[in-house]
């Protein structure tokens, strides 16, 4: 029952009654009962919210466009940073290809040892080179 | 492409004139005068739920700020099935939300366990709310609400949408706003009480 009390009376703070149930809430019979106390109560609050009125700074649509603006740049910087380092690893990768080529030309045939320029060492030359270090 | 050493917003063509849609079309274009008008348009609306949800702080003028940043980056998304201000405001909701359960966290962190058993007296000082001021006082009550609760309050009693469209943003039944409602305004007023008597 209480329940149903407040769901009605919620609702007749919210206007939303039909025409039977504001007839109901409005009987003089009832008027001393405390479901209309806690309505008037209910609507006392609602006042409150109805007296407040709000706002952001000044400045707050120039500060929402300037954020925007910041995300829009970093999105380019980014895109930047990408494309570089797409062009570096493309020039990368040409470079070995003529290496590569280069290579193949020079000897006829292709290894490992002969791309890294150490097929025509033999073991000690090879031994002799890091004795140094 | 923007140039890298301009970094602040200038407005170029303004867009006053333009209907709501227009103004939506054009932000997809990229057109920024289009987007600095429609935040000048939505702003209180956004303005009243964060503020009444997060009080007169900082918070929420960040969050109002990433309310805007967030519609602006998902504007493939919207789809003019609902206003603008309405789209906004479900987005301010669930940021506001999730803001004030941060806040609640990070409070319960940093609070010594002996205020912690104190209760209501600790908040309201926590909160400012000895001064006489009405706003304040109604800022500090709300604040104590459950943020589910603060949010079936502010959008349909702030902000007056019908109780079937305070459940359609919060995407909850409208059995569930009615009742957390009444719940909210009983807390409410006993809080208002309290308060008028400190």
């Amino acid at each position: 029952m209480k329940k149903l009390n407040e769901s009605f009376l919620i609702r007749a703070l919210l206007h939303e009654l039909d025409e039977n149930e504001i007839k109901s809430l409005n009987q003089p019979d009832l008027n001393s009962d405390p479901i209309h106390q806690k309505l008037k109560d209910w609507k006392q609050v609602v006042s409150f919210f109805k007296q407040k009125e709000t706002d952001f700074s000044p400045s707050f649509a120039v500060n929402v466009m300037n954020s925007i603006q910041q995300i829009k740049l970093q999105k380019v910087r980014n895109q930047q940073i990408y494309r570089s380092l797409v062009r570096i690893s493309f020039s990368m990768a040409a470079a070995a290809v003529l290496l590569l080529l280069f290579v193949i030309w020079q000897e006829n045939s292709f290894s490992i040892d002969g791309f890294l320029g150490i097929n025509n060492l033999g073991s000690d030359d090879f031994s002799s080179l890091l004795a140094d270090y | 492409m923007p140039d890298l050493n301009e970094n602040t917003f200038r407005i170029t063509a303004p867009c006053t004139a333009m209907e709501e849609s227009e103004l939506v079309n054009e932000i997809r274009k990229g057109n920024d005068a289009a987007m600095h008008e429609l935040v000048i348009r939505n702003q209180q609306a956004v303005a009243r739920v964060l503020k009444a949800m997060l009080g007169d702080t900082p918070q929420a003028e960040d969050v109002g700020q990433e309310t805007f940043i967030r519609f602006w980056s998902n504007i493939g998304a919207y789809r003019h099935e609902a206003k603008v201000s309405t789209y906004l405001t479900r987005i301010a909701i669930n940021l506001a939300i999730n803001e004030s359960r941060r806040q609640k966290r990070r409070y319960e962190i940093e609070r010594p366990f002996d205020q912690r058993t104190n209760g209501y007296s600790q908040t309201t000082s926590h909160n400012g709310a000895h001064s006489t001021d009405d706003a304040e006082h109604l800022q500090a009550a709300l604040s104590q609400l459950e943020s589910n609760q603060r949010a079936v309050i502010v959008l349909r009693m702030l902000h007056g949408y019908s109780t079937r469209e305070t459940a359609d943003l919060l995407g909850i039944p409208s059995g569930t706003v009615l009742s957390r409602l009444s719940r909210a305004l009983d807390k409410l007023k006993i809080i208002l009480l309290k308060l008028d008597e400190v």
